[in-house]
């Protein structure tokens, strides 16, 4: 499978290093801007989808990817810091974040969850409280950086109270715990909801903990 | 591809009336896979959308003449049927209690059991019974239901589907609004279409949205916009939706088939974005001729004799439709890929 987007660096400072990873909605890969190394998110054309369509709906991504992104920077967030942005090309150009993807650390030492779940609490405490969701929580989306829990991939976040969407981030987050670190999933998930009260109060806390009950009784959500 | 199960040697005949909504269809299909009639009646309602009483008057209309005509079709007498199935939803009420009456009584006049199909999940098993398809990526879209599905450990799991209405019902409305009547003519028009306007696309991981873009469609339209452009612009974004979805789908199942159901199937346009997503992920789509893809009595009669095979029976008394019957209620004992 040939490297779509690849030519997109031909112009420019940037340099390819590698490939990263080739998703359905975008290419990630590393590049140098003079010799600092960065990711490059790449949403690709589809040559199913009309050029005109196409085109819209990669610029409306990008731009929605980079002003979650942005603001939740501003609310004390850590992600990775845009360097970059390439609209015509749909092209994120952002810090390399390197580090351990969070499920690797809590399997090495247990007894850091009691940390990184608070920490994860609070973090979408924060971004729920500020109207703004992520929409894949999942523990291949959080690195851990010097004792840092840091959030990537905001492809699929967005603005909104509605408390469906806050529920979805949470819900994702007890799955993915549960299903990859089983063994302290209950404390771990205690402890986030610890650190979501904290910033959102008890009130939120138990209209979320209501809805994310209600999704998981929803049948379609048997799989995933 | 047909059925072996050591107490049914013999193979046998299965009998399906299928009545969710604008179509009233009677199959006849051997339990060896081979569909020896596939008769319907469409109710075409003269202005707006399905209203269910009329549609099942319809059906109750025309109940005995597609009947016969199956019967004759198939050369066999009735006394021949071993099964009598019928679609017991999801689909309109008073639609499905009309075919669910019809077979109640055939299954008694004959003295055979009765079995109550899943609409979705038969729709499904003709295009695997059709396709030899094995272990697929099931998009099934139609008027009624939006759905991405595929086997998993006793039952078609959805993986997305419609957060509010069915790709087939945003085509349909539109047309019904703009006059030109529901789909195909929205697709027929599109092909006059020059200028693609952008229109608001919400996916959400596997799952799509229409409503929104139902309303920024026709308020294009009432902006003045000519109607070609609008049901190019419309076409083009539920199809790009869907194939966008079917794609994540694909890449995380990492399926070898791709099976797409469902009336809205029958569109060109959405097979061949289909088409070109699949390649670069080795992804076959397989194809199953137009008389399949919409509702028909063929896939209740087929999914009724692999239901049959398996003893899964119901008495009259627990024959009561169900109009919101959801395809991962059904188990599925036949279907683990070999």
């Amino acid at each position: 499978m040939g490297l779509p987007g690849v030519e997109l660096f031909d112009d420019t400072d940037f340099r390819l290093v590698r490939p990263v990873s080739i998703g359905a909605e975008a290419t990630i890969y590393e590049v140098t801007l003079r010799g600092t190394p960065l990711i490059a998110k790449v949403r690709v054309p589809k040559p199913y989808r009309n050029a005109v369509i196409d085109r819209d709906v990669r610029e409306r991504r990008t731009l929605n990817e980079v002003r979650t992104m942005s603001k939740a920077h501003d609310i004390g967030i850590v992600v990775p810091h845009i360097v970059h942005v390439d609209l015509p090309n749909s092209i994120i150009f952002m810090e390399y974040v390197r580090g351990t993807e969070l499920r690797e650390v809590l399997y090495k030492s247990p007894e850091t969850h009691l940390k990184f779940a608070g920490d994860l609490g609070r973090y979408l405490g924060e971004m729920h409280e500020h109207g703004l969701y992520h929409g894949d929580p999942t523990p291949a989306n959080l690195i851990v950086r010097d004792g840092e829990l840091c959030i990537i991939d905001f492809g699929l976040s967005g603005y909104s109270d509605d408390v469906e969407e806050h529920a979805a981030d949470v819900n994702l987050v007890e799955r993915s715990v549960y299903s990859s670190y089983p063994v302290m999933a209950r404390d771990f998930i205690e402890l986030f909801w610890r650190g979501y009260r904290e910033v959102r109060g008890s009130f939120s806390e138990a209209e979320v903990k209501k809805r994310v009950a209600e999704i998981r009784r929803r049948a379609r959500y048997v799989m995933r | 591809m047909g059925i072996i199960i050591d107490n049914l040697e013999e193979g046998f005949v299965s009998l399906g009336i299928e009545s969710t909504a604008h179509t009233f269809g009677v199959g006849v299909v051997r339990s060896d896979g081979k569909i020896l009639a596939n008769e319907y009646s469409v109710y075409r309602p003269v202005k707006g959308g399905i209203h269910p009483r009329e549609a099942a008057q319809h059906h109750s209309m025309v109940a005995s003449k597609v009947l016969a005509s199956a019967l004759e079709k198939s050369s066999l007498s009735p006394r021949s049927i071993d099964v009598v199935a019928f679609s017991i939803g999801p689909g309109m009420g008073p639609c499905l209690r009309t075919g669910a009456t019809v077979a109640r009584a055939l299954a008694l006049k004959l003295g055979v059991p009765l079995v109550g199909v899943n609409h979705g999940v038969a729709h499904i098993e003709i295009g695997k019974l059709l396709t030899g398809a094995r272990d697929p990526l099931v998009l099934y879209v139609a008027g009624g239901n939006t759905m991405i599905t595929t086997y998993l450990e006793g039952r078609y799991r959805i993986l997305g589907e419609t957060l509010d209405i069915a790709a087939g019902n945003c085509l349909d409305s539109f047309g019904i609004t703009a006059g030109i009547g529901p789909m195909p003519a929205p697709e027929i028009h599109a092909k006059a279409g020059k200028v693609i306007h952008p229109l608001p696309l919400r996916v959400k991981g596997m799952e799509v949205s229409f409503s929104g873009l139902l309303t920024a469609a026709e308020s294009m339209l009432s902006s003045g916009v000519p109607l070609p452009d609008v049901c190019l612009s419309i076409t083009e974004s539920v199809y790009s939706m869907l194939t966008e979805v079917l794609e994540r789908a694909l890449a995380m199942t990492k399926k070898e088939e791709v099976l797409i159901v469902g009336g809205l199937a029958k569109s060109r346009r959405l097979r061949e974005m289909i088409e070109l997503m699949v390649r670069p992920h080795n992804a076959k789509l397989l194809e199953i001729s137009d008389e399949y893809l919409g509702d028909n009595g063929a896939m209740i009669a087929w999914t009724g004799a692999l239901m049959h095979a398996h003893g899964m029976h119901i008495s009259i008394d627990e024959s009561r439709v169900r109009p919101k019957y959801r395809i991962n209620e059904v188990e599925i004992p036949w279907g683990s890929p070999v």
